[in-house]
């Protein structure tokens, strides 16, 4: 029965500790994300949120512990090579390639998981235009994502909105398995956050999702399940309902008594 | 033993010197993130401003000059603060690097300008005339006094900064600049001060090392080098490490001429490198300094120009054109040094071409790519001379050599990001500077010459001086031949790197100028892609080296000089770099004018250092953001084809 499920499983985390010096900021961290599923951290501030966040992307190797993506072990890779693995994450919005068009920063992304695969005189001289199946690609992103009509916008030029999409597309475009996002809607109105939620879910359905999030309301809307930490360490790990009835989530991360 | 005491002190002197110039230059580092090529100048201006002050008071005119050059310079280094670095805080730290690049060229042709180019010399006072006995060996008075002096200063400057309410204001702003402006404090008032003072202590340094050796206008531009190695090695911003710094160079510079003259002028860039590369910021610095200048403004002008597709193509052809008939008119029209003129400029748009690939597309700031031409250039002298005249394999074989050490130079330097990457690449420009001076075989500091090149291979072919043709009334001269042969080189290296930019690693190069880290996260190998590009780059501007051998018929270690690289920088930036044409019309307008002024003023590098000091703080985007700019302003309005030709012409 383990094959099944392995199969079940897109990322999970054995040990994960990560320390600076003294101090212990994730702390053996075991994270286990179905498939299709949408997978919440949150936890106070200090929690050890932004590092695990840090450790599961690739911006941080981990102290000890291990990385497992799709039953892979990637505990040792590059944010890079954890791409062509199938893992995504979204940026905040400033990211996006400002000087470049839209479809061009949609082009990149497609192109990314095909780069590896193409001769290097393909590579080196090859007008981009003349990959049909990266442009088709491309424009089926573009499509899909309602961007279309700003293909040849500056990215620059967008609106806020129109940039935070093209931000999340660029994900979408590297055909990621599971993408972490890293309090996407930081900051915004409660409008905003909404209409952002369902933009991100609009163009990452049957995408496994691992959110970090500080904002516990929202959480307790979207999540499958939730992890919640705590000095670094799991404090409850459960569905919705079992988080909003944990006593212990309840006094440590609400403060109440 | 007494001979290796006299060393260390001999050592500590030079130290002691190198400790002045360097603890104003890490300072200003520190807390205004200024790169300041032109502290040497400064440095230089005092022991001139020495000369004059001390000559016509005689003895005590020395400590005259020791209290007033300091304060003149200190005066000047102000009113530059002020009046030019001002405008460029906020930009990215190239602007700084470049515009004090700028100054080094007026106030160097200033110096010759009131002092003249001989060397010159004023004594010290004659109190110090003498020597002491010490140790049982007697040693110069005036080098104890240097010593005694230069470290008393370093001292009372330490004093400063952590006793003093200014000296805490000027630490804390190091550390943070927003933090004490937030506080209230108008911190620009101390980047004056800053800036006056360390120009000053310099002046000081110059002044008594005047009374030591022998002053010229060249050093300047000769210390400045070692003095970033200082900077460097005690850790970007820390006055101690360029205390600690300055007198471990001089010691090691003075130990190694004595007793290891193979490594001298190698030893303290190896170990600037090696200190790079182990522990990046510095002997003493703090560590958050490692991402100075990483990532900040994109400097390139990138697209958005004005003309439309056609207009370019048209203006492309025409610029081709122009360039494909200009010996056609030798003799008649003009002489036939326009066509050597014109064989120069396409050489340095080459040169320049290779470096937008870095500076433009990977964002690599590069100062040492006359390593690479210079490369180049010896790679083919030394192949025409000892393995074939063949002009092909000279050149192929320079693109190769060039492209090895790029590959090696960028493996180890691409680990460190911004100001940090500009400094080992201008260090290992300098090993290479240096190296060419060693040998025999390289030709020591005569250069090489009496290579007989000729077009073909294995033998069999002409040699490039005899080629020439005539067909009826038209005759093409040898220099006129090699020029097509330039022509065509210079279109097709154009085109190629326009077409590998079009390409998708070009695409991948342009989304690392736009964001690195988003860059990788979207999974490109970034670290790889700028090695590439740096690979692309030295074996374009080693082909480019080459190309100027044979042109020249002679190199010199000349070709390889840091001052080489900064011009460089110059003419790109000029011309408006990320878009491969701006360097190289950048190439074309500076040799132009550069070629103009030395006609008419002996001091053309003044004017042609104050023009760019003026494009560097108004028209950052160069040449190529002018039509935009006025386009922007409704000054220009450009419907039809009616651009301004006469910027395209003098590519």
């Amino acid at each position: 029965m383990t094959t099944e499920r392995e199969t079940n499983i897109a990322l999970e985390t054995q040990g994960l500790t990560r320390q600076f010096g003294q101090l212990v900021a994730v702390d053996e961290v075991d994270l286990t994300v179905e498939k299709d599923s949408f997978h919440c951290i949150i936890g106070p501030n200090g929690a050890g949120k932004t590092t695990l966040f840090n450790l599961l992307s690739g911006a941080l190797s981990p102290t000890s512990g291990s990385i497992i993506l799709n039953g892979r072990d990637i505990t040792n890779t590059t944010p890079e090579q954890r791409v062509h693995y199938g893992l995504g994450r979204s940026f905040q919005i400033s990211d996006v390639f400002t000087n470049l068009t839209v479809k061009e920063n949609i082009r990149l992304g497609i192109q990314s998981r095909q780069y590896r695969d193409l001769g290097v005189v393909d590579k080196l001289f090859s007008p981009t235009a003349t990959f049909e199946d990266i442009e088709r690609r491309t424009a089926e992103v573009l499509e899909q994502t309602d961007l279309m009509e700003y293909a040849d916008t500056e990215a620059s030029a967008l609106s806020y909105g129109n940039k935070r999409r093209l931000e999340i597309s660029i994900v979408l475009a590297t055909d990621p398995e599971v993408v972490l996002l890293d309090e996407p809607t930081a900051g915004m109105s409660r409008e905003n956050t909404m209409a952002t939620i369902e933009m991100l879910q609009g163009i990452l359905a049957d995408k496994t999702l691992v959110l970090v999030e500080h904002d516990i309301d929202l959480v307790m809307e979207l999540a499958d399940r939730i992890t919640v930490l705590h000095n670094g360490a799991t404090l409850a790990v459960g569905s919705p309902d079992e988080i909003a009835d944990s006593e212990e989530v309840n006094r440590v991360y609400l403060g109440e008594p | 033993m007494s001979l290796l005491f006299e060393q260390l002190l001999n050592g500590l002197t030079i130290g002691v010197v190198y400790v002045l110039i360097a603890a104003g230059l890490s300072v200003i580092f520190g807390v205004m993130d200024v790169i300041n090529f032109s502290h040497g100048e400064l440095f230089a201006l005092g022991a001139y401003f020495a000369i004059s002050l001390a000559a016509p008071f005689g003895g005590p005119g020395f400590w005259l000059a020791l209290v007033v050059a300091p304060l003149l310079v200190g005066i000047i280094g102000a009113a530059i603060e002020r009046f030019t670095i001002r405008p460029l805080y906020g930009r990215n730290p190239l602007y700084q690097i470049l515009l004090t690049f700028g100054l080094v060229l007026v106030i160097a042709d200033i110096i010759v300008l009131l002092w003249g180019r001989q060397q010159q010399q004023f004594s010290g006072p004659p109190s110090l005339a003498g020597s002491i006995q010490i140790f049982g060996f007697s040693y110069s008075l005036y080098n104890l006094f240097i010593i005694t002096f230069g470290l008393a200063l370093a001292g009372a400057i330490w004093y400063g900064l952590n006793n003093t309410r200014v000296g805490l204001v000027i630490r804390a702003g190091a550390q943070d600049r927003e933090m004490v402006q937030n506080l209230g404090i108008e911190i620009d008032r101390y980047y004056t001060l800053v800036f006056g003072v360390g120009s000053a202590i310099a002046a000081a340094g110059g002044v008594v090392l005047g009374g030591y050796q022998s002053v010229s206008p060249a050093m300047g531009h000769s210390v400045i080098i070692p003095a970033f190695v200082i900077v460097v090695l005690g850790g970007l911003g820390s006055f101690r490490g360029a205390v600690a710094g300055g007198l471990l160079v001089g010691v090691i510079q003075t130990l190694t001429r004595s007793y290891v003259p193979l490594l001298e002028g190698l030893v303290v860039f190896l170990l600037m490198i090696a200190v790079l590369l182990v522990k990046p910021s510095g002997l003493f610095g703090d560590p958050e300094w490692q991402e100075a200048g990483g990532e900040h403004t994109t400097l390139s002008t990138g697209s958005g120009g004005i003309l439309s597709k056609s207009q370019r193509l048209r203006v492309g052809a025409t610029v081709v054109g122009a360039l494909l008939v200009i010996p056609l008119g030798t003799n008649v029209l003009y002489s036939p040094y326009i066509v050597s003129i014109t064989s120069d400029i396409l050489i340095w748009a080459l040169f320049a071409l290779s470096l937008d690939l870095v500076l433009g597309y990977a964002g690599l700031v590069s100062l040492g790519h006359a390593m690479f031409y210079g490369l180049g250039a010896y790679t083919t002298m030394l192949t025409m001379i000892h393995l074939t005249p063949s002009v092909l394999v000279a050149l192929v074989l320079a693109i190769i050599v060039a492209a090895i050490i790029a590959w090696v130079v960028g493996y180890l330097s691409i680990r460190v990001s911004g100001i940090y990457f500009a400094m080992i690449t201008l260090a290992f420009a300098q090993v290479f500077y240096n190296l060419v001076y060693k040998f025999e075989w390289t030709g020591s500091s005569q250069g090489l010459y009496g290579a007989t090149p000729m077009y073909g291979i294995a033998g069999i072919g002409v040699a490039v001086g005899d080629l020439s043709l005539s067909a009826g009334p038209i005759s093409i001269s040898s220099a006129e031949v090699f020029y097509y042969l330039l022509v065509v080189i210079a279109v097709c290296s154009f085109l190629l790197v326009r077409r590998i930019m079009v390409a998708p690693f070009g695409s991948v190069l342009k989304s690392i100028r736009e964001s690195q880290k988003r860059s990788r996260f979207v999974g490109y190998n970034v670290t790889a892609h700028k090695r590439n590009a740096f690979v692309l780059s030295g074996g374009l501007a080693g082909l480019a080296g080459g190309l100027y051998a044979i042109s020249n018929g002679f190199v010199s270690p000349d070709v390889l000089h840091w001052l080489r690289s900064g011009e460089l920088v110059v003419m790109a930036v000029l011309g408006g770099i990320g878009t491969l044409y701006g360097p190289m019309l950048g190439a074309g307008v500076f040799i132009f004018f550069e070629d103009l002024l030395s006609t008419y003023i002996e001091q053309w590098r003044m004017v042609l250092g104050t023009i760019f000091i003026l494009f560097v703080i108004y028209i950052p985007r160069g040449i190529v953001s002018i039509g935009p700019y006025l386009r922007d302003r409704g000054i220009i309005d450009i419907t039809e084809q009616k651009f301004e030709r006469s910027e395209i012409d003098d590519d």
